[in-house]
Protein backbone atom coordinates (compact mmCIF):
# COMPACT_ATOMS: atom_id res chain seq x y z
CA UNK A 1 0.00 0.00 0.00
CA UNK A 2 3.03 2.33 0.97
CA UNK A 3 4.33 1.72 -2.87
CA UNK A 4 1.01 2.12 -4.33
CA UNK A 5 0.20 5.71 -2.34
CA UNK A 6 4.07 7.29 -3.16
CA UNK A 7 3.53 6.20 -6.83
CA UNK A 8 -0.06 7.16 -7.08
CA UNK A 9 1.33 10.89 -5.45
CA UNK A 10 4.53 10.68 -7.71
CA UNK A 11 2.00 10.55 -10.59
CA UNK A 12 -0.32 13.05 -9.07
CA UNK A 13 3.18 15.34 -8.93
CA UNK A 14 3.54 14.77 -12.52
CA UNK A 15 0.24 15.30 -13.73
CA UNK A 16 0.14 18.92 -11.48
CA UNK A 17 3.61 19.65 -13.09
CA UNK A 18 2.54 19.37 -16.69
CA UNK A 19 2.66 22.88 -18.20
CA UNK A 20 -0.21 22.96 -20.46
CA UNK A 21 -0.69 24.82 -23.60
CA UNK A 22 -4.92 25.13 -23.48
CA UNK A 23 -6.37 28.02 -21.79
CA UNK A 24 -9.75 28.50 -20.44
CA UNK A 25 -12.00 31.15 -21.89
CA UNK A 26 -12.50 33.69 -18.97
CA UNK A 27 -14.58 36.61 -17.69
CA UNK A 28 -13.00 40.01 -18.25
CA UNK A 29 -13.06 42.61 -15.74
CA UNK A 30 -11.66 45.88 -15.61
CA UNK A 31 -8.88 45.01 -13.46
CA UNK A 32 -8.27 41.56 -14.33
CA UNK A 33 -9.40 38.33 -15.73
CA UNK A 34 -12.25 36.86 -13.39
CA UNK A 35 -13.69 33.28 -13.54
CA UNK A 36 -13.20 30.88 -16.00
CA UNK A 37 -16.07 29.98 -17.91
CA UNK A 38 -18.02 26.37 -17.57
CA UNK A 39 -21.33 24.67 -18.37
CA UNK A 40 -22.43 24.03 -14.25
CA UNK A 41 -24.23 20.66 -15.84
CA UNK A 42 -22.30 18.03 -17.42
CA UNK A 43 -25.17 17.13 -19.21
CA UNK A 44 -25.50 19.70 -21.84
CA UNK A 45 -28.48 20.46 -24.55
CA UNK A 46 -27.95 21.75 -28.17
CA UNK A 47 -30.52 22.12 -31.27
CA UNK A 48 -29.71 22.21 -34.58
CA UNK A 49 -31.24 24.38 -37.00
CA UNK A 50 -33.48 22.59 -39.52
CA UNK A 51 -32.68 24.44 -42.42
CA UNK A 52 -28.94 22.57 -42.18
CA UNK A 53 -26.62 24.31 -45.14
CA UNK A 54 -26.89 24.39 -49.36
CA UNK A 55 -23.58 23.71 -49.80
CA UNK A 56 -23.64 19.52 -48.63
CA UNK A 57 -25.95 17.33 -50.02
CA UNK A 58 -28.66 15.38 -47.77
CA UNK A 59 -27.97 16.01 -43.97
CA UNK A 60 -24.64 14.87 -43.97
CA UNK A 61 -24.06 18.19 -42.06
CA UNK A 62 -25.90 17.13 -39.08
CA UNK A 63 -24.47 14.17 -38.24
CA UNK A 64 -21.51 15.59 -38.20
CA UNK A 65 -22.27 18.29 -36.09
CA UNK A 66 -23.28 15.25 -33.45
CA UNK A 67 -20.50 13.70 -34.36
CA UNK A 68 -18.45 16.99 -33.31
CA UNK A 69 -19.82 17.22 -29.63
CA UNK A 70 -18.83 13.24 -29.02
CA UNK A 71 -15.59 14.09 -30.54
CA UNK A 72 -14.93 15.96 -26.72
CA UNK A 73 -17.42 13.17 -24.96
CA UNK A 74 -15.99 10.55 -26.32
CA UNK A 75 -12.67 11.56 -23.83
CA UNK A 76 -14.80 10.10 -21.20
CA UNK A 77 -15.64 6.18 -23.61
CA UNK A 78 -13.69 3.66 -22.37
CA UNK A 79 -10.63 3.21 -24.82
CA UNK A 80 -11.27 6.18 -26.08
CA UNK A 81 -8.41 9.45 -26.46
CA UNK A 82 -6.57 7.88 -23.27
CA UNK A 83 -3.55 8.08 -25.10
CA UNK A 84 -2.24 10.58 -23.88
CA UNK A 85 -1.56 9.41 -20.62
CA UNK A 86 -4.77 10.65 -18.58
CA UNK A 87 -5.41 9.63 -15.69
CA UNK A 88 -8.53 11.08 -15.32
CA UNK A 89 -11.65 11.35 -17.63
CA UNK A 90 -14.68 14.26 -17.83
CA UNK A 91 -17.85 13.14 -17.61
CA UNK A 92 -19.83 15.64 -20.35
CA UNK A 93 -22.64 14.06 -22.28
CA UNK A 94 -24.34 16.09 -25.17
CA UNK A 95 -28.29 15.93 -25.65
CA UNK A 96 -30.33 16.85 -29.15
CA UNK A 97 -33.16 18.65 -28.29
CA UNK A 98 -34.54 18.04 -31.90
CA UNK A 99 -34.45 21.00 -34.84
CA UNK A 100 -35.29 24.64 -34.73
CA UNK A 101 -36.67 26.48 -37.29
CA UNK A 102 -35.71 30.10 -34.82
CA UNK A 103 -32.54 31.45 -36.13
CA UNK A 104 -32.37 33.84 -33.41
CA UNK A 105 -28.54 33.75 -32.09
CA UNK A 106 -28.24 34.96 -28.39
CA UNK A 107 -30.02 34.58 -25.02
CA UNK A 108 -33.36 35.90 -24.75
CA UNK A 109 -33.04 37.54 -20.99
CA UNK A 110 -36.85 37.90 -20.45
CA UNK A 111 -37.08 34.39 -21.18
CA UNK A 112 -34.13 32.36 -20.23
CA UNK A 113 -36.13 29.13 -20.36
CA UNK A 114 -36.31 29.64 -24.18
CA UNK A 115 -32.94 30.32 -24.87
CA UNK A 116 -31.75 26.86 -27.32
CA UNK A 117 -27.88 26.06 -27.53
CA UNK A 118 -28.04 26.81 -31.86
CA UNK A 119 -25.93 25.52 -33.94
CA UNK A 120 -26.74 27.19 -37.51
CA UNK A 121 -25.59 27.64 -40.81
CA UNK A 122 -25.79 31.06 -42.46
CA UNK A 123 -26.08 30.86 -45.93
CA UNK A 124 -26.30 34.29 -46.57
CA UNK A 125 -26.32 37.63 -45.13
CA UNK A 126 -22.97 37.13 -43.00
CA UNK A 127 -21.19 40.47 -41.67
CA UNK A 128 -19.38 41.84 -44.76
CA UNK A 129 -16.91 43.28 -41.77
CA UNK A 130 -16.11 39.81 -40.69
CA UNK A 131 -16.14 37.80 -44.19
CA UNK A 132 -12.62 36.11 -43.50
CA UNK A 133 -14.50 34.69 -40.21
CA UNK A 134 -15.28 30.60 -40.68
CA UNK A 135 -17.33 30.12 -37.94
CA UNK A 136 -18.55 32.36 -34.67
CA UNK A 137 -19.72 30.98 -31.15
CA UNK A 138 -21.28 33.29 -28.91
CA UNK A 139 -21.35 31.97 -25.22
CA UNK A 140 -23.46 33.59 -22.82
CA UNK A 141 -22.49 33.56 -19.14
CA UNK A 142 -22.94 34.86 -15.07
CA UNK A 143 -20.11 37.45 -15.23
CA UNK A 144 -20.06 36.49 -11.39
CA UNK A 145 -19.46 32.54 -11.18
CA UNK A 146 -18.43 32.20 -15.06
CA UNK A 147 -21.19 30.07 -15.39
CA UNK A 148 -22.17 29.60 -19.05
CA UNK A 149 -26.00 29.64 -19.83
CA UNK A 150 -26.22 29.48 -23.54
CA UNK A 151 -24.16 29.07 -26.66
CA UNK A 152 -24.46 29.91 -30.17
CA UNK A 153 -22.65 28.19 -33.06
CA UNK A 154 -22.96 30.44 -36.48
CA UNK A 155 -21.20 28.40 -39.76
CA UNK A 156 -20.31 31.47 -42.09
CA UNK A 157 -21.58 29.52 -45.27
CA UNK A 158 -22.23 32.53 -47.08
CA UNK A 159 -18.78 32.73 -48.00
CA UNK A 160 -17.09 29.38 -47.74
CA UNK A 161 -18.19 25.99 -49.02
CA UNK A 162 -18.58 23.62 -46.02
CA UNK A 163 -17.82 19.76 -47.47
CA UNK A 164 -18.20 16.37 -45.32
CA UNK A 165 -15.17 13.97 -46.33
CA UNK A 166 -13.70 15.87 -49.36
CA UNK A 167 -11.08 18.19 -48.31
CA UNK A 168 -11.28 20.62 -50.69
CA UNK A 169 -13.02 23.38 -49.01
CA UNK A 170 -13.63 23.91 -45.29
CA UNK A 171 -14.16 20.64 -44.13
CA UNK A 172 -17.28 21.12 -41.48
CA UNK A 173 -15.69 18.78 -39.24
CA UNK A 174 -12.34 20.51 -38.96
CA UNK A 175 -14.31 23.39 -37.69
CA UNK A 176 -16.97 22.58 -36.13
CA UNK A 177 -15.00 20.26 -33.48
CA UNK A 178 -13.25 23.61 -32.80
CA UNK A 179 -16.15 25.93 -32.18
CA UNK A 180 -17.79 23.25 -30.24
CA UNK A 181 -14.67 23.66 -28.08
CA UNK A 182 -15.56 27.36 -27.85
CA UNK A 183 -19.30 26.14 -26.74
CA UNK A 184 -17.72 24.41 -23.53
CA UNK A 185 -15.57 27.33 -22.43
CA UNK A 186 -12.54 26.68 -23.81
CA UNK A 187 -10.35 29.61 -25.35
CA UNK A 188 -7.67 29.37 -28.16
CA UNK A 189 -4.66 27.63 -27.19
CA UNK A 190 -1.44 28.76 -26.61
CA UNK A 191 0.07 26.05 -28.51
CA UNK A 192 2.40 26.46 -31.25
CA UNK A 193 1.22 22.72 -32.39
CA UNK A 194 -0.87 23.39 -35.01
CA UNK A 195 -2.80 19.81 -34.56
CA UNK A 196 -4.16 20.93 -31.49
CA UNK A 197 -8.20 21.11 -31.97
CA UNK A 198 -8.20 24.65 -30.48
CA UNK A 199 -5.50 26.50 -32.22
CA UNK A 200 -6.73 29.58 -33.50
CA UNK A 201 -6.41 29.23 -37.38
CA UNK A 202 -7.37 27.26 -40.32
CA UNK A 203 -7.02 26.65 -43.78
CA UNK A 204 -9.04 25.26 -46.45
CA UNK A 205 -8.76 21.02 -47.04
CA UNK A 206 -7.49 20.69 -43.51
CA UNK A 207 -9.17 17.84 -41.49
CA UNK A 208 -6.50 17.06 -38.88
CA UNK A 209 -8.65 19.27 -36.56
CA UNK A 210 -11.35 17.14 -36.13
CA UNK A 211 -9.72 14.80 -33.85
CA UNK A 212 -8.81 16.13 -30.85
CA UNK A 213 -4.44 16.42 -30.16
CA UNK A 214 -3.27 15.81 -26.40
CA UNK A 215 -3.47 19.50 -25.46
CA UNK A 216 -7.35 19.65 -25.61
CA UNK A 217 -7.75 16.41 -24.39
CA UNK A 218 -6.24 17.58 -21.59
CA UNK A 219 -8.16 20.84 -21.40
CA UNK A 220 -11.85 19.17 -21.52
CA UNK A 221 -10.24 16.37 -18.49
CA UNK A 222 -9.55 19.75 -16.95
CA UNK A 223 -12.48 21.09 -16.66
CA UNK A 224 -14.86 18.59 -16.15
CA UNK A 225 -13.06 15.82 -14.96
CA UNK A 226 -15.38 12.73 -14.35
CA UNK A 227 -16.96 12.98 -10.69
CA UNK A 228 -15.51 16.15 -9.84
CA UNK A 229 -15.84 19.64 -9.09
CA UNK A 230 -15.26 22.20 -12.53
CA UNK A 231 -11.80 23.13 -12.60
CA UNK A 232 -11.02 26.69 -13.43
CA UNK A 233 -8.29 28.54 -14.71
CA UNK A 234 -5.23 28.12 -16.99
CA UNK A 235 -3.51 25.17 -15.39
CA UNK A 236 -1.66 24.13 -13.58
CA UNK A 237 1.40 26.06 -13.88
CA UNK A 238 -1.16 29.29 -12.13
CA UNK A 239 -0.90 28.87 -8.27
CA UNK A 240 -4.19 28.97 -6.87
CA UNK A 241 -4.01 32.73 -5.48
CA UNK A 242 -3.93 33.47 -9.32
CA UNK A 243 -6.92 31.23 -10.26
CA UNK A 244 -9.38 34.07 -9.53
CA UNK A 245 -12.07 31.29 -8.55
CA UNK A 246 -15.68 32.74 -8.88
CA UNK A 247 -16.83 35.50 -5.80
CA UNK A 248 -20.39 36.03 -5.03
CA UNK A 249 -21.54 39.28 -4.92
CA UNK A 250 -19.56 40.45 -1.95
CA UNK A 251 -16.56 39.39 -3.38
CA UNK A 252 -16.30 36.27 -1.40
CA UNK A 253 -14.30 33.46 -2.90
CA UNK A 254 -16.21 30.39 -3.82
CA UNK A 255 -14.26 27.43 -3.51
CA UNK A 256 -16.92 24.51 -2.51
CA UNK A 257 -18.72 22.85 -5.04
CA UNK A 258 -21.98 23.55 -5.24
CA UNK A 259 -24.79 20.94 -6.02
CA UNK A 260 -26.96 22.02 -8.15
CA UNK A 261 -29.23 19.21 -8.49
CA UNK A 262 -32.99 19.23 -9.49
CA UNK A 263 -34.41 17.25 -11.81
CA UNK A 264 -32.05 14.63 -11.06
CA UNK A 265 -29.55 15.58 -13.00
CA UNK A 266 -25.88 16.20 -11.05
CA UNK A 267 -24.59 19.67 -11.53
CA UNK A 268 -21.00 20.85 -10.54
CA UNK A 269 -20.14 24.22 -9.98
CA UNK A 270 -17.57 26.49 -9.17
CA UNK A 271 -13.59 26.20 -8.16
CA UNK A 272 -11.81 22.72 -7.98
CA UNK A 273 -10.02 22.59 -4.96
CA UNK A 274 -6.78 20.45 -7.25
CA UNK A 275 -3.75 22.59 -6.68
CA UNK A 276 -4.38 22.57 -2.80
CA UNK A 277 -5.38 18.52 -2.97
CA UNK A 278 -2.24 17.82 -4.39
CA UNK A 279 -0.13 19.78 -1.96
CA UNK A 280 -1.75 18.30 0.82
CA UNK A 281 -1.47 14.46 -0.95
CA UNK A 282 2.38 15.55 -1.11
CA UNK A 283 2.62 16.85 2.10
CA UNK A 284 1.24 13.46 3.31
CA UNK A 285 3.12 11.06 1.49
CA UNK A 286 6.54 12.84 2.19
CA UNK A 287 5.41 12.40 6.30
CA UNK A 288 4.80 8.65 5.14
CA UNK A 289 8.09 8.47 3.55
CA UNK A 290 10.20 10.44 6.21
CA UNK A 291 8.67 8.29 8.94
CA UNK A 292 9.26 4.89 6.70
CA UNK A 293 13.15 5.90 6.50
CA UNK A 294 13.54 6.96 10.42
CA UNK A 295 12.05 3.52 11.27
CA UNK A 296 14.62 1.44 8.66
CA UNK A 297 17.69 3.67 10.11
CA UNK A 298 16.32 2.49 13.55
CA UNK A 299 15.91 -1.33 12.82
CA UNK A 300 19.06 -1.76 10.37
CA UNK B 1 8.04 42.65 -50.84
CA UNK B 2 10.43 41.95 -47.77
CA UNK B 3 8.76 45.11 -46.25
CA UNK B 4 5.57 44.09 -47.20
CA UNK B 5 5.87 40.49 -45.83
CA UNK B 6 7.45 42.06 -42.50
CA UNK B 7 4.27 44.44 -42.03
CA UNK B 8 1.95 40.98 -42.47
CA UNK B 9 3.80 39.01 -40.06
CA UNK B 10 3.65 42.30 -37.79
CA UNK B 11 0.17 42.77 -38.28
CA UNK B 12 -0.77 38.98 -37.60
CA UNK B 13 1.56 38.50 -35.27
CA UNK B 14 0.74 41.98 -33.29
CA UNK B 15 -3.49 41.03 -33.40
CA UNK B 16 -4.02 39.02 -30.00
CA UNK B 17 -6.49 36.10 -31.42
CA UNK B 18 -6.61 35.07 -34.88
CA UNK B 19 -10.85 34.86 -34.25
CA UNK B 20 -13.32 31.91 -33.37
CA UNK B 21 -11.99 30.45 -36.29
CA UNK B 22 -10.53 32.46 -39.61
CA UNK B 23 -8.27 32.72 -42.02
CA UNK B 24 -5.81 34.87 -41.68
CA UNK B 25 -6.04 38.26 -43.30
CA UNK B 26 -3.29 40.15 -44.84
CA UNK B 27 -2.64 44.05 -44.51
CA UNK B 28 -3.83 44.90 -48.26
CA UNK B 29 -7.27 43.71 -47.80
CA UNK B 30 -7.67 45.29 -44.34
CA UNK B 31 -7.27 48.09 -45.86
CA UNK B 32 -9.16 47.22 -48.63
CA UNK B 33 -12.32 45.90 -46.37
CA UNK B 34 -12.07 49.03 -44.27
CA UNK B 35 -13.90 52.73 -44.75
CA UNK B 36 -11.58 53.89 -42.07
CA UNK B 37 -8.35 53.10 -40.91
CA UNK B 38 -7.24 54.82 -37.62
CA UNK B 39 -4.20 55.40 -35.44
CA UNK B 40 -7.26 55.78 -32.24
CA UNK B 41 -6.69 55.68 -28.15
CA UNK B 42 -10.06 54.31 -25.98
CA UNK B 43 -11.39 56.49 -24.06
CA UNK B 44 -12.04 56.15 -20.32
CA UNK B 45 -15.25 55.34 -18.94
CA UNK B 46 -16.62 55.55 -22.26
CA UNK B 47 -18.28 52.03 -22.69
CA UNK B 48 -21.46 51.08 -22.84
CA UNK B 49 -23.14 47.12 -23.35
CA UNK B 50 -26.41 47.12 -24.69
CA UNK B 51 -28.35 43.95 -25.95
CA UNK B 52 -29.52 44.03 -29.88
CA UNK B 53 -31.46 40.74 -30.47
CA UNK B 54 -30.01 38.32 -27.88
CA UNK B 55 -26.86 39.36 -28.95
CA UNK B 56 -24.63 42.34 -26.43
CA UNK B 57 -22.22 44.74 -27.80
CA UNK B 58 -20.41 47.07 -26.39
CA UNK B 59 -19.91 50.73 -27.40
CA UNK B 60 -16.38 52.38 -26.68
CA UNK B 61 -15.44 55.79 -27.73
CA UNK B 62 -11.71 56.53 -29.10
CA UNK B 63 -10.15 59.58 -30.00
CA UNK B 64 -8.58 59.74 -33.51
CA UNK B 65 -4.85 60.80 -33.31
CA UNK B 66 -4.42 60.52 -37.27
CA UNK B 67 -6.47 59.02 -39.97
CA UNK B 68 -4.52 56.39 -42.12
CA UNK B 69 -7.72 56.16 -44.45
CA UNK B 70 -11.40 57.46 -44.25
CA UNK B 71 -12.10 60.96 -43.77
CA UNK B 72 -9.46 63.05 -41.81
CA UNK B 73 -11.56 65.93 -39.89
CA UNK B 74 -12.99 63.05 -37.80
CA UNK B 75 -11.58 63.45 -34.21
CA UNK B 76 -13.61 60.87 -32.14
CA UNK B 77 -15.38 58.00 -33.35
CA UNK B 78 -17.63 55.08 -31.29
CA UNK B 79 -16.18 51.35 -31.96
CA UNK B 80 -18.70 48.98 -31.43
CA UNK B 81 -17.80 45.48 -31.06
CA UNK B 82 -19.76 42.06 -29.93
CA UNK B 83 -19.78 41.05 -26.34
CA UNK B 84 -19.89 42.83 -23.29
CA UNK B 85 -22.05 42.48 -19.58
CA UNK B 86 -25.11 43.81 -18.98
CA UNK B 87 -26.44 43.35 -15.87
CA UNK B 88 -25.94 39.69 -14.46
CA UNK B 89 -25.57 38.79 -18.50
CA UNK B 90 -21.95 38.81 -19.79
CA UNK B 91 -21.52 37.87 -23.45
CA UNK B 92 -18.25 36.67 -25.05
CA UNK B 93 -17.26 36.09 -28.89
CA UNK B 94 -13.87 34.50 -28.79
CA UNK B 95 -11.50 36.37 -31.20
CA UNK B 96 -13.56 39.47 -31.15
CA UNK B 97 -11.05 42.62 -30.79
CA UNK B 98 -10.24 43.77 -27.50
CA UNK B 99 -10.37 47.39 -26.75
CA UNK B 100 -9.65 48.12 -23.17
CA UNK B 101 -9.60 51.56 -21.82
CA UNK B 102 -6.51 53.33 -22.45
CA UNK B 103 -5.91 51.28 -25.35
CA UNK B 104 -4.31 52.37 -28.36
CA UNK B 105 -3.71 51.01 -31.51
CA UNK B 106 -4.25 51.18 -35.52
CA UNK B 107 -8.22 50.44 -36.23
CA UNK B 108 -9.78 49.13 -39.71
CA UNK B 109 -13.20 50.22 -39.25
CA UNK B 110 -16.50 49.45 -41.19
CA UNK B 111 -19.57 51.74 -40.18
CA UNK B 112 -22.46 50.10 -39.54
CA UNK B 113 -25.88 52.58 -39.22
CA UNK B 114 -28.11 50.14 -36.97
CA UNK B 115 -25.38 49.93 -34.36
CA UNK B 116 -24.43 53.95 -34.63
CA UNK B 117 -20.80 52.96 -34.84
CA UNK B 118 -18.10 51.25 -36.98
CA UNK B 119 -17.61 47.57 -36.06
CA UNK B 120 -13.93 46.56 -36.57
CA UNK B 121 -13.18 44.73 -39.73
CA UNK B 122 -12.15 40.94 -39.25
CA UNK B 123 -12.51 40.64 -35.63
CA UNK B 124 -9.08 41.11 -33.47
CA UNK B 125 -7.09 41.41 -37.09
CA UNK B 126 -8.64 44.61 -37.23
CA UNK B 127 -7.03 46.06 -34.15
CA UNK B 128 -3.49 46.46 -34.19
CA UNK B 129 -2.40 47.05 -30.35
CA UNK B 130 0.57 50.21 -30.12
CA UNK B 131 2.67 50.21 -26.95
CA UNK B 132 4.45 53.30 -25.96
CA UNK B 133 7.67 51.80 -27.62
CA UNK B 134 5.84 51.34 -30.95
CA UNK B 135 6.76 54.35 -32.71
CA UNK B 136 8.57 52.54 -35.91
CA UNK B 137 5.57 50.14 -35.95
CA UNK B 138 2.92 52.73 -36.16
CA UNK B 139 4.95 54.62 -38.89
CA UNK B 140 5.46 52.15 -41.34
CA UNK B 141 2.08 50.72 -40.73
CA UNK B 142 1.06 54.35 -41.94
CA UNK B 143 2.82 54.28 -44.49
CA UNK B 144 1.82 50.82 -45.86
CA UNK B 145 -1.96 51.64 -45.19
CA UNK B 146 -1.60 54.99 -47.15
CA UNK B 147 -0.09 53.63 -50.50
CA UNK B 148 -2.93 50.21 -50.23
CA UNK B 149 -5.20 52.86 -49.18
CA UNK B 150 -4.60 54.85 -52.71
Amino acid sequence: MGVRFWLASLASLLIAGRAEAFLCARVSTSSDLGPSLAWFSRDIAFTLHAAGTRDIEGDAEFDVLRASFEAWASVSVPGGTTACGLAALTDLSFRETGMSNIDRVGYDFLHPEASENLLIFRDSGWDVAESNVIALTTTTYDPVHGEILDADIEFNSTVFDFTVGIPVSMDLANTAVHEVGHFLGLAHTQSENDDATMFARAVPGETKKASLACDDALAIVFKYPAGEANGYCSPPTQTCGNCAPPRDENGTPAVTVIDKSDDGRLQYGCASMRPVAYGILLAIALRRFLRTARLRRLFS
Amino acid sequence: MIRYSVFVGLVLAASPVMGTRVLGIGLPDLVKRAELVADVEVLKDSSSSFWVDGRIFTRRTALVRATWKGFSSVKTVNIVTRGGVVGRIGQRVDGEAVLDEGARGVAFLIYVPSLDGYRVVALAQGFVPLGDGDTALAHELEVSVRSYGR
